[in-house]
């Protein structure tokens, strides 16, 4: 391996995609429904997301991430979603 | 011991041995116990019977009731009752889980057993352990179980946060209130300013001439710059904050003439509201799966112990990487423990983990911000993938919906672990 210099962005992708696997959008979305919950939980002001319309929460979603939707909490919890677990959140959401 | 006790244990060894693996095999139901019921346990617990119908999920908790520390500062300030942060465990009994009412005393992780006060022995296939957190209470001179009827830590939520409430309400007007807070890591690591705000409305709108210290080791704390901007905002002059590089570390305190010493000097408070270290909660030490901090390595694939196989570890008590010790953290490790366990005892891989948490403060009325984050799971422990505090200076219309918002999120994560 010697004199090989492999770039630094390319190794941290490397390290990441490695090291910390994809979870399902299940296994992801049971984190949203603690505030997004179901109408039992008797939340008032949190937008309910079941049956939420997939293009919509792609849009939505994108535009948390890209700090171009205005957000109180959304903004921050959008950035750690890769496109496709956005659209896989998204389908998982859609059909509840 | 008789010849015959002696005979009866080989014999009864010999079998287990031989039956522990087959049990599942034969297809028995799985046993899984989970011992405390709080925001981790109880999540665990339902989750389990949820991912697993069949398995026997049994819920071991002390309490009748479980008090939410969420939301007890609100209390403290007198802003929300008792009544607000008590709960029952019928609704996840309705829902197939065995909830008893005892102290688990002691485990045996070689006969996978979990021995209760009561004297019952259960036996399980996979055990949780989310215990919480236990006082160090000799750490500190002066502070013991004692001295916390005097002064109290209200640290767990119950009739130590009416103590504290009723000493408020007593105390006169122009008198000081001390807030020592601990060292990291520590349950709520925002709790204790969140705590001082609280007390602030009270004072404000009740003995305005009063004021209160912040003694703390530490150099920065969680929300920190939200904390400055909000007491500066709401509470000008009334909060004042003695860190580790002004000599905040606390070195004795003394209940009787109600001094609290720390390294600039010493300080007499009228009430005076000491926060001890911790450690995760002696069952776990039984058990023996805490480290020599007294907290609970973890595989962060699966929540299970690194040290003893068959027992995973959630909530405050477990060492969750970048994770703060906090119940809506306690509640996303405890679903994905769950998950962990009703693959592997199937036989299966355990699913990719995602954790979240987000911990709301409300230093008034209308007045909120959050800290939040998601995390994976990586060979070195848990790690942040993203997150972020609540902006300085935003409207304050985003501070009333994120206060709205803490409301939600109560209701929501009551509903995920007991609902
Ligand atoms: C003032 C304050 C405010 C807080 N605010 C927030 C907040 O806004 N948001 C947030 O996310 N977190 C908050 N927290 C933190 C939160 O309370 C804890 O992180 C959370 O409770 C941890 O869950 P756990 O399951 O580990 O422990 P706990 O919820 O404490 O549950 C442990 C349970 O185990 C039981 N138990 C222990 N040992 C045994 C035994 N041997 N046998 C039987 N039962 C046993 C106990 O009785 C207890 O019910 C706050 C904490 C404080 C102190």
């Amino acid at each position: 391996m010697k004199g090989i210099t492999i770039p630094v962005a390319l190794a941290v992708t490397l390290m990441a995609g490695s090291a910390m696997a994809a979870p399902t959008a299940e296994a992801i979305a049971r984190n949203c429904v603690v505030c997004h919950g179901p109408k039992e939980a008797g939340q008032l002001e949190i937008p309910k997301i079941a049956n939420y319309p997939a293009r919509k929460m792609v849009e939505m979603l994108t535009g948390f991430r890209a700090g171009q939707k205005e957000a109180t909490i959304m903004d921050r919890i959008a950035k750690s979603l890769t496109d496709e677990q956005i659209q896989a959140l998204a389908a998982h959401f859609a059909s509840q | 011991m008789s010849a015959t006790r002696r005979h009866f244990v080989a014999g009864g060894l010999a079998a287990t041995a031989a039956l522990s693996l087959p049990r599942i095999a034969r297809g028995a139901a799985p046993r899984v116990v989970v011992v405390g019921g709080g925001f981790g346990g109880a999540t665990a617990a339902k989750y389990v019977k949820k991912f697993l119908p069949d398995a026997e999920v049994t819920l071991i908790e002390r309490d009748k009731q479980f008090i939410t520390c969420p939301f007890s500062n609100y209390v403290i300030g007198g802003i929300e009752k008792m009544q607000t942060i008590t709960h029952g465990y019928d609704k996840i009994a309705k829902r197939g889980v065995k909830v008893v009412h005892d102290e688990a005393v002691a485990v045996d992780p070689n006969a996978k057993t979990v021995t209760l006060k009561g004297g019952a022995t259960l036996a399980y296939d996979r055990l949780v352990l989310s215990p919480g957190i236990d006082f160090i209470w000799d750490a500190v001179p002066g502070y013991s179980e004692a001295a916390a009827e005097v002064m109290p830590h209200a640290w767990k939520a119950g009739p130590q946060t009416l103590l504290l409430r009723k000493q408020l309400e007593a105390m006169p007007d122009g008198g000081t209130v001390i807030i020592v807070a601990p060292a990291n890591p520590f349950r709520c690591p925002p709790g204790p300013y969140e705590r001082a705000g609280m007390i602030a409305w009270y004072l404000k709108n009740n003995k305005p001439k009063s004021k209160i210290l912040i003694f703390d080791p530490k150099e920065n704390f969680s929300k920190q710059a939200l904390f400055f901007e909000a007491y500066e905002n709401l509470y000008p002059g009334m909060i004042q904050w003695i860190g580790g590089k002004q000599g905040g570390k606390v070195t004795r305190v003394d209940p009787k003439a109600m001094t609290v010493e720390a390294e600039f000097g010493e300080e007499k408070g009228d009430v005076i509201n000491f926060i001890p270290p911790q450690r995760a909660g002696k069952i776990a030490q039984i058990a023996g799966v805490t480290d020599e901090k007294g907290w609970c390595p973890i595989d962060p694939k699966t929540m299970e112990s690194t040290k003893v196989k068959g027992i995973h570890v959630v909530g405050d008590a477990c060492i969750a990487g970048a994770m703060p010790k906090s119940g809506t953290a306690a509640n996303s490790q405890a679903r994905n423990a769950a998950a962990a366990i009703a693959a592997m005892l199937q036989g299966k891989e355990p699913p990719e983990p995602s954790f979240a948490n987000t911990c709301y403060s409300i230093v008034a009325p209308g007045y909120g911000f959050s800290v939040t984050a998601m995390y994976g799971a990586t060979p070195e422990g848990i790690k942040e993938i993203a997150g972020g505090v609540s902006k300085l200076k935003a409207p304050a219309k985003d501070r009333d919906l994120e206060a709205a918002y803490a409301y939600d999120w109560y209701r929501g994560i009551i509903y995920d672990a007991l609902g």
